[in-house]
Formats: C-alpha cells, structure tokens, sequence
C-alpha cells in the first residue's frame, strides 16, 4: 500500500474494487490492525464496535452454527442468547440446521453462519471481506437483502469486492484501488438508478484498465 | 487416554523381561511414555492449532473482540490445560502400574522406589512439556505456516536434547585453552540459546531410589521455568507485530 488515504463516513456503505492482488484485503487488514504499516495508522472513534466477516472464514467444522453465534455474543457481551438465536433468523438460517455441525453446510449456508458472527457483537461497523464470493445468484441476493437490511439500521459498512454488480446495487460509494493505491473515487448516490448499468461498466472498464 | 494405558501396560510386560531392578525399568518406561506423551502433546496438538488458527483464519474470529496477547494467551491456556490433563491421567495410570509393579518385586528389587516417584516423573515431564511448548509458542508467533511451524518446532527441541552432549565436549578444559576467547564465548552463547533438558537425569535418579539434591532441583527448577517464561515474552512480543 502506498500513500492510501480514506475517512469512511458513519453509517455509510463504502465498496472497495479492484482486481486480484491490488490491495483490496490489505487495506482491510490494516485498518482491523492484522497488519502492521510501516508507517501511517489508522484511527476509529472510541467505542466503535467493528465486526469483521474474513474472506476465508474458516469456521470451526465440528461446532454448530448455533455456537458460533453464542461464541460471538459472549466474547462481544453485547447481546443474549434470546437474541443471538434471532441472528440466526435474521441471516435466513432454518431453525432446523441450528444445532448442526458446520461440516454439513453448504458454503452459502456457512457464509451466512460467519455473518451472523460478525454481526453478534452488534457492530456499529461492519468489514466484508468478499462476502459473496462463491455464492449462487439466490444466495447474493439474499445477502445484499441482509447486508441492506443492516445498513438501514445505521451499521456502517466497507465491503471489498470485485463483483462489481454487487457493490454498484449495495454501495454508496466506491473505491477503486490498483496497484495499492486508491486511484479513483466513485459516488454511486450522484447517479441515478438509470445509470446504474452505465456506472456498471464504466466500473468494469476501470477494473479492466486498471487490471492492464 | 488409550496412550496412557499403553503405556503403563508397556512399562509392566517390559519390566517383566528383566528379572533383575524390575521396578527401575518400569519406571524407565513410564518415564519415557510420559516424557514422550507430554512433548508429542505439546509439539503437534499446540502447532496444529496455532498453526491453524494463523494460516487458516480461526484467529479473525477472535481478534476484533480481545487484544492479541489475551487471545495468544488464552489458547496457550487451553492447551496447558489439555496438557495437564493428560499428564495428570499418565501420573495415575503410571501410579496404579508401579503399585502392581512394587506388590510384585522383591524387597531388594524396589531400591526404596515409593509410588511418590510417578508424581515426581509426572511433574519433571510436565515441566519439559511447557518448556517444548513455550519453545512453539515462539516459533508460531514468526513462522508463517502449519509445516513451517512444525518443521521448526520440532528441530529446536531436538537439538535441545542433542546439544548438551556435544557443547560438553566443545566446553571442555582441553578445547577451551586452545581456541581463541570470543569463539569460546560464542559457544557458551550457543549453549544457552537453548533450554535445560536434563529433566531426564533427575528421572535417573527417581528411578533408582537415589536422594535428589535440593540444590540440583531447585536449579532445575529455576532453570526450566527463567527458560519458558523468557522464551514465551519474546513469542508474545513478535506475535504482537506479526502480520496475520
């Protein structure tokens, strides 16, 4: 990363896009402090609460998704059990595949399952790692539905991508970062739905450039 | 658990080929599965695990809610307590093992051997585990992957127990007055880069009955312990900085 500079605006939907390799996930990791800079910091207003949904959320196999959630309300203390089983709902979880082990879910089903952890310790922000990748076009949907449903309720969010479809239907603004830097500041909300498809390609044609 | 049965029956059938100091050679083996169980434990359950939780992801579950070192810490809890547990139950098993063993030598077999001397094994074995495990904890807070971790792990304990023998004889009066006085320093520096393992020499004595010097326990002790806790404030240190 270099010279990247970014204040995220409270309650917001912020996208970060670019291809492989361009510093999205580091850019995260910075910001959560699993990476060290060599210089620059990154500050957040005291008493944030931040939840975190990984690209590779390697959810323990043998434990079901009912205590990954219970795991996440105690370590953030945020909330009760009463209402962590609600997450489960709230993330479109059947009761029936509660107690399960995670070893049985599908990738969808697991993603979900992190995002209900994440959201356990009633985070004021909210850090998605490619939170769709490798899901089907249902299972997008219905995370966008999620993620939006979320946002409404003022959590705050920056969600790295490179599915530009998705971050033109759920973000406010987006970031293009190449090479490590930010090369290029869209405002999603200056468009109109109309232009959604045009604003769709002129993404695709800077991740296309970018990515030459 | 099935291990510290093994173990203890091993330690038993193995004695019994001896007609001679029976209860020396099962304790002998018991030593040995104890001190075996207790470095294997330490060695590939906590680097598995670390190993997992850094290169697999488990530790972003955790870190946004605690700080690093809480987290680096309770895990190295866990796994001391797991550890504890197993030692405790070889103690046991090995306890029951020597009670057959002492109800079934003759007087002159037992050399004074009590069923103390498990828990004395026991506790020695316990020791050199965390010692193995604060030596993991070190190399999982920079290594970045599970074979990495291991590979690493695993070759600093073995030249912990290779090392003695082989810095006694570059220490030695001969060698020292023939070689120039920082190579000297340079290999006594080497030689305390890594830990004490001489818990197998106390365990010697264990087994034959013999009166453990208060002096040569306590500097076991302190050795062992100033070790671990050092070796495990660096881990802590670098884990704190590393990338993730």
């Amino acid at each position: 990363m270099k010279d990247v500079s970014l204040r995220l605006p409270a309650g917001a939907i912020t996208g970060l896009l670019g291809s492989n390799g361009a510093g999205k996930s580091t850019l995260i990791k910075c910001i959560l402090g699993l990476i060290q800079p060599d210089s620059g910091s990154s500050e957040r207003d005291d008493g944030n609460r931040l939840g975190y949904l990984p690209e590779l959320a390697n959810l323990p196999p043998s434990v079901s998704a009912w205590n990954v959630v219970r795991l996440g309300s105690q370590l953030s203390h945020a909330i009760n059990s009463h209402e962590a089983a609600a997450l489960l709902s709230r993330v479109c979880l059947d009761e029936q595949h509660w107690r399960k082990p995670l070893r049985q879910f599908s990738k969808g089903m697991r993603q979900r399952v992190a995002l209900a952890y994440a959201i356990a310790g009633d985070p004021q922000w909210l850090i998605l790692d490619e939170p769709m990748s490798g899901l089907d076009a249902m299972g997008r949907k219905q995370f966008l539905d999620i993620l939006l449903d979320l946002n409404r309720q003022g959590v705050g969010m920056l969600v790295c991508s490179h599915i530009v479809p998705d971050l033109v239907r759920l973000c406010e603004r987006v970031l293009l970062i190449h090479q490590g830097k930010i090369v290029e500041h869209i405002d999603i909300l200056e468009h109109s739905m109309a232009e959604a498809e045009t604003l769709e390609n002129r993404l695709m044609q800077i991740a296309c450039y970018s990515h030459e | 658990m099935a291990s510290t049965a093994v173990i203890a029956i091993g330690a038993i059938i193995m004695s019994n080929l001896f007609l001679l100091d029976t209860v020396k050679v099962q304790l002998d083996f018991l030593w040995l599965g104890m001190s075996l169980l207790g470095i294997a434990y330490a060695l590939i359950i906590a680097t598995g695990m670390l190993g997992q939780d850094i290169t697999q992801g488990i530790a972003y579950l955790f870190l946004p809610h605690m700080q690093r070192h809480a987290y680096l810490l309770a895990r190295i809890l866990g796994i001391i307590a797991g550890l504890l547990l197993l030692l405790t139950l070889m103690t046991l098993v090995s306890m029951l093992s020597l009670a057959w063993g002492l109800n079934h030598s003759s007087a002159a077999a037992i050399h004074g051997v009590t069923l103390w001397a498990a828990t004395i094994l026991g506790s020695v074995a316990l020791l050199q585990s965390l010692t193995v495990l604060s030596i993991v904890t070190f190399i999982c807070s920079w290594a970045s992957g599970p074979i990495e971790m291991m590979l690493f792990s695993s070759a600093f304990t073995g030249l912990a127990y290779l090392l003695p023998s082989v810095m006694q004889a570059m220490t030695s009066h001969v060698v020292m007055t023939q070689i120039p006085g920082w190579t000297a320093a340079l290999i006594h520096a080497v030689d305390y880069l890594f830990p004490d393992m001489t818990g197998a020499q106390l365990a010697l004595s264990v087994a034959h009955g013999l009166p453990l010097p208060p002096i040569e326990i306590s500097w076991f002790l302190i050795a062992q312990i100033g070790y671990m806790m050092t070796l495990s404030a660096i881990g802590f240190l670098l884990f704190a900085r590393r990338d993730l």
